[in-house]
């Protein structure tokens, strides 16, 4: 056929909630994956259990991808409000697989160029299986499409049908089958937009959350506390499924305020612990923040952003949080802040966040967001690598150490370094009582003047040497540029891709993109802006957060800010149209 | 001795502002004294005192609790003592007098510690003594009967 | 009696900011006793608190103490029972932190039964912040507050543990420092949550709740022919009296419940801080790697 294109396409499933378009999307993720083509999938769901468009968009190609792409190429709509939702997104060639019998605007479609392909969904379903396996022929139609062999398709169905028994399984398969073949003899020439398996070797497909967990689990953590929140939920649910024999402690508490409580309680103890949760469920937890802060337990707590504030857009994706996880809870104390950007990023920052909080004894939150939590992508299983994992406890005293102690253990003892050295409690030489009071060096609570100075100097001067360890932003792109991008967190993925289309469009740009925030890396984040020629700050956030906090703490301003706060990720398309 | 004759000798001794005060005072260490005295103690102070008095020590137990200490003790008469002052608006709540109600409560412990011994055989004072709390005894022996 | 743990190791030189004469002196002495008598050392117990005048324990004794912040010390003591099961822990903290703030982790913490031991400081008025109404306040209690008097009705914490399923409820009063410190002893020793409510009088700001006015009313069950604390009817009862008459000593045990974290798949090979540190030494990256496969 003219000009077809190959494993370069995106598709969309789109349909009410309650349709299962989680499974489906996910479904075909597995399938392509197998087969070997690279695969970045998105959500786009609503906060509701039942009705209100959702929609999972996955893109493949053969090279890896940070971002989902703009316009789609396929869309399976499974009701009728999915055409006209995303009719503006699709491309032109590109084409509409929906249920025979729906109503459609064929006139708009074909004025855009873009096909329409109706299919009998529901009574093939029907005839094969049953009603509810719908979906399961809008994959197989869609398979048949782009004639990518359904024996993958297959496998999955296998799969993931298997805990429902035999008979489900033969039937989604014939119904899969059934769709395929019709799908393929009716449209498969007049649609350019194909996939094919390539050789490659076998490929995680992994989100951010799942990242964060297998970190957490090398990084040591046997405890998490939490509080069920979209979109961190999934993280005390993986870990709740491991294996008892790994010996993870979860704990789903009655509310966010008992599980960080927990996680801290834990962490005294000597465990190493996290909770997860979101903004609003990290509000309730501030106060708490600071108990860990003041008595100088380390704690780990997950923060995957959504759009606030208060309840917000629960299942949409945002990044304004950043001031708050920084500035929260009264008063000044240590801890660090972390955002990384990629799935990989993910998986270090989990097992690195541990370290941080033992050695210097502070909470560490590890910030991301709906949109780095819950996108799909596809990983080289090496990219996960558990033998460059370290477990670094700090400075905790060994039983040996605790026996040679000649005088009473000093818990909060001053040291040039501001960090003490740690008992964990057991042991008889190591007794002590932590006190959330301003205290002395044996924990017990005092205000007098020269103990409460010291202390504040020493539980800061932890900062400045956790400083040392706060790794400077990250070019990516050619070194000099015309315009730099600048971003944290999850917005790296779409600007990576954007830089990329600006330079191969004849642009010229880079991207300074951050993923460890606090303490923040001023010095180095001076020097790099001073050789950039022009910055535009891109952040999915009302107020600019990042800029503001590089103006505090640099006094530099980016030149101009490109704001999303609708709920919606970024796409490298949404960025270069911002930009032209 | 009589039941007001007790009771204004504690108020002249500790230049208690009123009767009831003193009264107060007295019934609060006649109580706690009930907590601590074994009953077959008691029985022998019982026949010393007023009958007003005597009943409060009617409830000794056989073998009273042996880690009650002076703070227990004196609680009973610090709960009659005023130590509140205006709300205050600086901290909220109630403005606290608290610093010195303790060394008041003792004090007015000893009076009446001081009319008992008066009322008691000395014979009895040292085994009384015995069965008092750490510090409790101090209070006691250092009382000084107005005989 | 002869021990091994002199209660007096438990002492220390801290000075105590308590009024003359408040209940906690006793409540600190009982508690000392029972884990002398149960010869548990400094370093086998950790006494977790909140917020408050009796919160403030922790600080006056030599063990592991951790005083949290207001209305939380159930939740960062479960947490630390997960995390090392081998510590001897407990709670103490007051009426308001426990069963008001505290409130929503108290009822979950009696039907989680963790084997935790929470001795609540309850002198019915709030002490630290010096004199308003609690929770277990009676109605018509006149504070700052509550100038008209409190009007609702005051909080059953014994009640309220039995129907929330609490295995062990009993109750103590400050003035009788032996008969708490077997209560306390009991607690200790039950396997699973045990709630010991200590009235205790606060000198100071509650001139209604009085020694004498507990003394009044209080009345033993061990000395109540037939009680028996492991009937839950009866036990019903007993939660409900106040007033004229309150009952202390067990109210209810239920025996041979397991605890929390005995039925935690996930320690039965080890605690979380135990494991951690064999973890440091070497990390099992072959079943780390083999879950990677869920993923492919």
């Amino acid at each position: 056929m003219a000009d077809a294109v190959i494993n370069d396409m995106s598709i969309l499933i789109g349909g009410d909630a309650g349709q299962g378009i989680e499974s489906s999307g996910a479904g075909l993720c597995q399938a392509f994956a197998r087969g070997g083509l690279q695969v970045f999938a998105m959500q786009d769901y609503r906060s509701r259990i039942r009705g209100g468009h959702n929609f999972y968009q996955l893109r493949l190609s053969e090279r890896p991808m940070y971002s989902h792409s703009n316009p789609v190429h396929l869309v399976l709509a499974l009701t009728a409000e999915a055409v006209p939702l995303h009719i503006d997104n699709i491309a032109p060639g590109g084409a509409v697989i929906f249920p025979e019998g729906l109503e459609l605007d064929e006139e708009t479609c074909k004025e855009r160029g873009v096909q329409c392909f109706a299919m009998p969904l529901a009574s093939i379903a029907e005839e094969h299986g049953s009603r509810i396996m719908t979906n399961t022929a809008a994959l197989g139609a869609a398979a048949g499409v782009c004639e990518w062999p359904l024996s993958y398709m297959e496998d999955i169905i296998h799969q993931n049908f298997q805990a429902k028994g035999p008979g489900v399984v033969e039937s989604n398969l014939a119904v899969a089958q059934a769709a395929y073949d019709l799908a393929r003899q009716r449209y498969a020439t007049a649609f350019r937009y194909k996939l094919q398996p390539l050789d490659a070797p076998p490929r995680m497909l992994i989100n951010g959350n799942e990242a964060i967990s297998l970190g957490a689990l090398a990084g040591g953590c046997r405890f998490i506390s939490a509080y069920p929140m979209t979109p961190a939920t999934s993280i005390i649910e993986w870990m709740a499924a491991l294996p008892p024999e790994l010996g993870v402690v979860t704990k789903h508490a009655e509310d966010e305020i008992a599980a960080v409580c927990m996680a801290i309680g834990a962490s005294y103890a000597g465990a190493r612990a996290m909770t997860a949760t979101s903004g609003g469920g990290f509000s309730l937890m501030v106060e708490a923040l600071g108990l860990a802060g003041m008595t100088e337990v380390p704690l780990v707590v997950v923060e995957a952003q959504r759009g606030g504030p208060s309840t917000g857009l629960p299942t949409r994706t945002e990044q304004a949080d950043l001031l708050f996880v920084i500035n929260a809870s009264q008063g000044e104390f240590p801890r660090l802040v972390l955002a990384p950007g990629t799935v990989e990023e993910c998986f270090e920052a989990a097992w690195r966040a541990f370290n941080l909080a033992e050695r210097y004894q502070c909470p560490v939150i590890v910030l991301t967001d709906q949109f780095l939590a819950t996108s799909l992508r596809t990983l080289e299983k090496e990219a996960i690598d558990f033998s460059s994992v370290i477990i670094d406890r700090g400075e905790l005293l060994s039983a040996e150490q605790l026996e040679s102690l000649e005088d009473g253990y000093r818990r909060f003892a001053f040291t040039d370094s501001g960090i003490s050295p740690r008992a964990i409690p057991g042991h008889p030489k190591g007794v002590y009582a932590a006190a959330s009071d301003e205290h002395d060096e044996y924990g017990h609570i005092t205000e007098e003047i020269e103990n409460r100075r010291r202390m504040m100097d020493k539980r800061m001067q932890k900062l400045g040497a956790a400083a040392r360890e706060i790794r400077p932003p990250k070019r990516y792109g050619p070194d000099q540029a015309d315009l730099t991008l600048v971003c944290w967190g999850s917005a790296c993925g779409p600007c990576r891709e954007a830089v990329d289309l600006i330079n191969s469009d004849g642009g010229s740009a880079n991207l300074i993109h951050f993923s460890d925030l606090w303490p923040f890396p001023a010095e180095e984040t001076a020097s790099m802006l001073d050789a950039c020629r022009r910055t535009v700050a891109v952040e999915q956030n009302y107020t600019s957060q990042l800029a503001r906090l590089i103006r505090m703490s640099t006094g530099r301003s980016v030149d101009r800010t490109v704001n999303k706060y609708d709920g919606r990720p970024f796409s490298p398309e949404d960025i270069v149209d911002e930009l032209r | 001795m009589e039941y007001r004759e007790f009771i204004i000798q504690v108020q002249t001794m500790g230049k208690l502002a009123s009767f009831e005060e003193a009264e107060t005072a007295t019934l609060a260490v006649m109580r706690a004294l009930s907590e601590v005295l074994p009953q077959e103690r008691a029985r022998r102070v019982q026949a010393c005192l007023p009958s007003e008095l005597s009943c409060l020590l009617e409830c000794c137990r056989p073998e009273p609790d042996p880690y009650i200490d002076s703070q227990t003790f004196i609680g009973w008469t610090l709960s009659g003592l005023d130590a509140t002052g205006l709300r205050d608006k600086t901290l909220g709540g109630l403005d606290l007098f608290a610093a010195d109600t303790g060394a008041e409560a003792v004090r007015r412990c000893r009076c009446v510690f001081c009319a008992l011994k008066t009322c008691l055989d000395e014979a009895l004072h040292e085994d009384l003594a015995r069965e008092l709390p750490e510090k409790v005894c101090d209070w006691f022996r250092s009382a000084q009967a107005s005989r | 009696m002869v021990t091994k743990v002199d209660a007096r190791t438990y002492d220390t030189t801290v000075e105590i900011t308590w009024c003359a004469g408040c209940g906690d002196f006793a409540i600190l002495r009982a508690l000392k006793l029972a884990l002398a008598d149960l010869d548990i050392a400094p370093h086998e117990v950790l006494i977790v608190s909140g917020i408050g005048c009796g919160s403030k324990l922790p600080d006056y004794m030599n063990a592991n103490g951790y005083m949290t912040i207001h209305g939380r010390p159930l939740a960062v003591a479960t947490g630390a029972k997960l995390a090392n099961p081998d510590l001897h822990v407990l709670v103490v903290n007051g009426d308001g932190d426990g069963y008001g703030i505290g409130g929503n982790h108290f009822v979950h913490t009696c039907r989680r039964n963790p084997n935790i031991t929470q001795i609540v400081e309850n002198n019915q008025i709030y002490g630290l912040t010096k004199g308003q109404y609690s929770p277990t306040s009676d109605a018509g209690f006149i504070t700052t507050t509550s100038p008209d008097g409190a009007i609702e009705a005051a909080f059953n914490p014994m009640a309220i543990a039995l129907a929330a399923g609490a295995t062990f409820v009993g109750r103590s009063f400050s003035g009788e420092p032996k008969h708490m410190a077997e209560i306390i002893a009991r607690g200790i020793t039950h396997q699973g949550y045990a709630l010991i409510d200590v009235l205790q009088p606060c000198v100071t700001f509650n001139r209604v709740n009085t020694y004498a006015w507990y003394r009044e009313r209080i009345y033993h069950l061990e000395e109540e022919q037939g009680y028996d604390p492991s009937d839950r009817t009866a036990a019903w009862i007993k939660a409900q009296e106040w007033g004229e008459r309150i009952p202390v000593g067990v109210i209810y045990q239920a025996e041979g419940v397991p605890t929390y974290e005995e039925q935690v798949r996930a320690m039965e090979g080890g605690s979380p801080a135990g494991r951690l540190l064999e973890l440091a030494k070497a990390s099992p990256t072959e079943e780390y790697d083999r879950l990677k496969e869920q993923f492919v």
